[in-house]
């Protein structure tokens, strides 16, 4: 099974089925991205701030 | 007693999760995508539903966690009360935003779900109500911890609030038994066992592990993002 024919086999799937079902599993998926996105950023944020309070109190 | 003592150290629960974060997040992704890829083009459409079923393996792991999560609060809400250990309440306050991001999504999912089942995107009926309810009180938990300044005065807030809160879990869990209503009984955790078929189920439980690593991820992180928030604001303002 190529690539185009996987593809054409999931779109044809995903077209097949009620919008409302396509829109819950998107919304779904989105939802829980968006927020390890945003938690990761997070801590990626208080990680280089807190780096940064450590280093200019060595320096007093 | 003194195992659990250290365990309730935050530096030491802090390490723990950040080596349990890993773990949570591959058992997440694998279990969460097969289970998904599973229920969205390989599971049988049900009988009497059609395809709308497959938004099954999306509002039920929700729902079980929204109210799973809370529970956890609840029980760290009394164990803070009980013990005045502050990680306690960290645990709380880390589970929170898991919590109310699947009572959210539970509420989506089943209304999306009902406007193809019952033909109406909302109904007042006791499960929905007593779950917007919960959604409300994760909304109450986090207004009511940005009212304090003072830590030691929110944490405490805080844990009396979920604890009384917590009286919504039971009539959220058995809402369909005590009162008429739209909603289906309990189909999975129920006396006697799953009345779910085992094609459907498989995939369903499948989904159901992969959302509950995913919480104990997204809990694990956003535990090691307040202990770092808590470290800064001591750096920054050491007299506070």
């Amino acid at each position: 099974m190529t690539f185009f024919s996987l593809w054409n086999s999931v779109l044809e799937r995903v077209v097949s089925l009620p919008a409302l079902v396509v829109v819950a599993y998107a919304l779904f998926l989105c939802a829980l991205l968006l927020f390890s996105l945003w938690l990761k950023r997070e801590g990626t944020t208080l990680r280089r701030e807190l780096q940064r309070a450590l280093s200019e109190r060595e320096r007093g | 007693m003194k195992q659990l003592l250290r365990w309730a150290n935050p530096s030491v629960a802090g390490k723990v999760a950040a080596r349990l974060r890993g773990v949570c997040l591959l058992g997440a992704i694998l279990f969460g995508a097969t289970g998904l890829v599973w229920g969205f083009f390989f599971a049988p459409a049900d009988y009497l539903q059609g395809e709308s079923v497959r938004i099954i393996y999306l509002h039920v792991p929700a729902a079980t966690l929204s109210t799973l999560l809370y529970g956890t609060m609840a029980v760290a809400s009394l164990g803070f009360l009980v013990l005045r250990l502050p990680s306690f309440a960290l645990v709380c306050r880390a589970v929170a935003p898991t919590g109310l991001l699947m009572t959210a999504l539970c509420l989506v999912t089943g209304s999306l779900w009902g406007k193809l089942s019952w033909g109406a995107w909302w109904v007042w009926d006791a499960r929905l109500t007593s779950l917007l309810v919960l959604f409300f009180i994760y909304i109450g938990y986090f207004a009511l911890h940005s009212l304090f300044v003072d830590g030691a005065r929110a944490r405490l807030a805080t844990s009396v609030f979920v604890l009384v809160g917590a009286v919504d879990l039971p009539i959220v869990k058995f809402s369909v038994e005590w009162w008429y209503s739209l909603h289906q009984p309990a189909s999975l955790l129920r006396k006697g066992g799953s009345s779910v078929h085992p094609d459907l189920l498989q995939p369903l439980l499948l989904c159901l592990a992969g959302a509950t690593f995913f919480a104990a991820w997204a809990s694990f992180t956003a535990f090691d993002n307040i202990s770092m928030r808590t470290r800064l604001q001591r750096l920054l303002h050491p007299l506070s």
